[in-house]
């Protein structure tokens, strides 16, 4: 995780005057700020990109079409990604969830970070800034102006901001509220993802839940125990649960030389 | 884990995850089994062979009274011989165990020697005519475990040639007991006959007639004294007829014969003459005065003739003269009272005559005893009195054979009580008798068993396998330690890889996944190894290995110094595997 800073460093020189082509789908697009990130850095953090491991980028295409053809069936559009407890790669599975949706030519996606206590997302892409969805809740700042687009077409990230105490009463209030209904209806093909703390050690989660469509279960082989998955499922029990997503299977581990 | 069935892949993953709770386990116990198969002292069985010889003389002919089963005996010598003073004065003189001597207790020792002793019997089947498809135990082994093989040896010898001792010594104790029970008994049973015997006698004493067997006798007996009684009726009746036929006879007979002088002139008694002379003296009287001599002499000869035979004629007169004193009495009560002098007088001499009268009588018969003289009169006579006598003396005969008849009758009424108690006595005697008899058989054949013990001719235990020194040691069975500790090594590796498994909460699995949520997971996503994590595995690796290099060879450089030099050990481990 050496080459966060160093990345990040580069991001900063690589922000502002790149612009991208606008794009007839997204409009915002012209408002939003572009970073371009380093691929090595995307790389080590594991996020896909046409040029990750065959069986990586498949199994997330495998995610992405099972969980859109639910989705659009259902006609849900925001589906939250939540996992049992921390370190079970939820927010990577949210981001590249929302990578592989956005690589579909006619969706957008939006991938909102709502882990208002431990923000990751922007760590995670090497973006380097200090607005996000925290401002917007508590200083009303202008929406457009904190969203960023990672380099991947059709995607756009609202990075989470300074971390906030009080961030399960934030994330219930009208204003988070009616920020929900105005992103569900501002763009009709956009898929917006957010990114959850776990749901049992933090109650944020449940909290939310009734304001998303649809929630998606991180579970990680090895560390996530029956008892706790019980427990979430249990507690979701009201909840539409898209489903479940099995991570970090050794089954069929890709290995490092393979993945190079 | 929850309830799912796992194929060979969901095995064989397990095991992949779980590889190091495999290999540690299997590596510690190998380990401990190879050293243990290596380094257990060896322990060496001496083994000697008895052989338990039937008895040489057949059993048809000669019983013994030992009659345990040779396992039972083997048994009862062995927990004989393997008492503590005789455990004890082995380990002393062959100084077994001088280590553990001199830490442990007494106790620990012989228990240890104790489990070091072992007694196993060989069997055979035989064909039995009592009981067919018998197991025997026709021999035996006795053996010793040592650490050296001629401590071994040895104490095998030293408890062999106990347990032949102790066999014989046993055997003929045996013998003899019973030889000296069944003698015992046989002295009461013989007491006991005799006192029987004596109270039978006391009662054949007191109860002669009423025994049983006397019974019929008296009962012919009783019969023929009937029978006797019978005959003595009729003879008696005849002999009454008789007697009444002589005594009419007799009746008709004089008694004095006309004795006849020697002139012929019939001889007169004396009774005859003084009638005579009575009826000729009025005559005489009246022919001649009262002077005459021939009335004188007629009358002297009258008195002295009177004088001789008494006269009948006093009572006679004294009779007539009473009656006519009664009849004056009689007229002269009708006229005077009692109290008249007349009366008076007349009653005193009544009174006096009476006493004459009755003195008169008394004198009459010896008065007029006159001997008969005539012979048919004296024969018939003796002829009455023979007869008289004969019934009499039937009388008496009858009376005797009454009064036996009513012991005899007595005696069979009594005789069902004798009889009873009788044949009491006479059967307590007859089974006292007979257990006698079957006792004095068994002493017979009890001492005949003891002399075949002390000649050593019966049952007998031979050495047939002394005890060898042993060449190989006995145990351990290290090939047999190796492998059940490899084995044991996998079994254990295998087990705490299904504990962890069974304790590890953890999902492992979509098929978990599926089975909690109820549907599968939506996609798998495998897991991307980062270069940090692939340097990271690297390192690990490397560690490992080199750890494990250093560790094996500080153990091994331990082992070489602490325990066994390792060349030696390897030597030893190609023998065992040799072997």
């Amino acid at each position: 995780m050496n080459s966060i800073e160093n990345s990040a460093d580069q991001i900063q020189t690589g922000t502002g005057g790149n612009s991208l082509p606008s794009d007839k789908v997204n409009v915002s697009y012209t408002k939003t700020r572009i970073h371009t990130p380093d691929q090595n850095l995307l790389k080590q953090n594991r996020i896909i990109s046409t040029a990750s491991p065959a069986k990586w980028l498949e199994s997330y295409r495998m995610l992405r079409t099972r969980c859109l053809q639910y989705m659009d069936s259902m006609q849900w559009k925001t589906v939250a990604i939540t996992s049992t407890s921390s370190g079970s790669g939820n927010t990577l599975t949210a981001i590249n969830l929302a990578i592989s949706m956005a690589m579909e030519l006619d969706r957008t996606a939006l991938l909102v970070d709502c882990n208002l206590r431990h923000p990751n997302v922007d760590r995670v892409f090497g973006i380097n800034t200090t607005v996000g969805l925290s401002d917007y809740l508590l200083n009303d700042t202008e929406l457009s102006s904190m969203l960023v687009n990672p380099g991947v077409e059709r995607l756009v990230v609202l990075p989470a901001g300074k971390p906030l105490f009080n961030a399960t009463e934030m994330l219930r209030s009208p204003k988070m509220v009616r920020l929900v209904n105005e992103l569900k209806s501002r763009y009709p093909s956009r898929i917006i993802i957010f990114d959850m703390p776990p749901i049992l050690s933090h109650d944020d989660t449940l909290g939310f839940s009734p304001y998303v469509d649809c929630v998606l279960l991180v579970v990680e082989e090895g560390h996530t125990k029956t008892d706790e998955l019980k427990n979430a499922a249990s507690l979701l029990k009201d909840t539409n649960v898209l489903g479940a997503v099995f991570n970090k299977a050794t089954d069929n581990k890709i290995g490092f030389n393979e993945a190079v | 884990m929850e309830n799912q069935t796992l194929d060979i892949k969901d095995y064989l993953k397990i095991i992949k995850r779980r590889k190091r709770f495999l290999f540690f386990p299997f590596l510690i116990v190998a380990l401990i089994s190879i050293v243990l198969a290596v380094m257990l002292p060896a322990m060496y069985r001496s083994t000697s062979t008895i052989l338990i010889e039937a008895q040489e003389i057949p059993s048809e002919l000669v019983h013994s009274t030992v009659t345990t089963f040779a396992d039972q005996r083997i048994q009862m010598i062995s927990q004989r011989i393997m008492t503590r003073p005789n455990l004890m004065e082995i380990i002393k003189k062959y100084d077994l165990y001088p280590s553990d001597r001199k830490t442990k207790t007494d106790e620990v020792i012989l228990e240890k020697m104790r489990k070091s002793i072992k007694v196993e019997t060989i069997s055979a089947d035989v064909d039995n005519k009592k009981n067919k498809d018998n197991q025997a135990t026709i021999a035996f082994t006795l053996t010793f475990d040592d650490r050296s093989p001629t401590l071994a040896q040895k104490v095998t010898n030293e408890l062999t040639s106990l347990f032949l001792k102790e066999n014989i010594k046993s055997r003929t104790e045996s013998a003899e007991n019973a030889a000296l029970f069944l003698s015992e008994e046989s002295k009461r049973l013989k007491a006991k006959i005799q006192e029987i015997q004596e109270k039978l006698a006391v009662f054949k004493e007191k109860n002669l007639n009423q025994l049983p067997q006397i019974s019929a006798l008296n009962q012919q007996e009783l019969t023929s004294l009937s029978n006797q009684l019978l005959s003595l009726d009729s003879q008696e009746r005849s002999l009454q007829d008789r007697r009444f036929y002589l005594e009419g006879e007799l009746a008709q007979i004089d008694p004095n014969a006309m004795a006849s002088n020697a002139v012929g002139n019939r001889v007169f008694d004396m009774k005859d003459r003084l009638k005579e002379l009575q009826s000729q003296y009025p005559s005489l009287i009246a022919s001649f005065s009262a002077n005459h001599p021939d009335v004188i002499k007629v009358k002297r000869e009258i008195e002295s003739l009177q004088k001789e035979i008494g006269s009948n004629d006093d009572v006679n007169n004294l009779n007539a003269e009473l009656t006519g004193k009664k009849a004056e009495l009689a007229l002269l009560l009708k006229q005077y009272s009692e109290k008249h002098p007349d009366v008076v007088k007349l009653q005193k001499q009544i009174s006096a005559l009476q006493q004459s009268l009755i003195n008169a009588k008394q004198n009459e018969y010896s008065n007029s005893a006159i001997q008969p003289d005539n012979p048919a009169y004296i024969t018939l006579k003796a002829q009455l009195e023979s007869v008289i006598n004969e019934i009499e003396s039937l009388n008496y005969t009858r009376g005797r054979i009454q009064s036996k008849m009513d012991d005899l009758r007595q005696s069979l009424r009594q005789a069902p009580l004798v009889e009873k108690e009788y044949s009491d006595l006479i059967q307590d005697l007859d089974n006292t008798n007979m257990r006698y008899r079957e006792v004095s058989a068994r002493e017979m054949e009890a001492q005949i068993s003891q002399q075949l013990e002390i000649e050593r001719k019966g049952e007998r235990f031979t050495l047939i396998d002394p005890p060898q020194e042993p060449l190989e040691p006995f145990s351990p069975n290290r090939i047999a330690i190796l492998v059940l500790g490899l084995v044991l090594a996998l079994t254990s590796g295998f087990g705490v890889v299904a504990l962890a498994e069974m304790l590890d909460p953890t999902i492992n699995g979509p098929k978990t996944v599926t089975a909690i949520i109820g549907v599968e997971p939506l996609a798998v996503i495998p897991y991307l190894e980062s270069q940090i994590e692939y340097q990271e595995h690297k390192n690990e690796r490397k560690i490992l290995v080199s750890g494990l290099v250093i560790a094996s060879i500080l153990g091994g450089l331990a082992f070489h110094l602490l325990i066994m030099p390792l060349d030696v050990f390897w030597y030893k481990l190609l023998r065992v595997l040799g072997n």
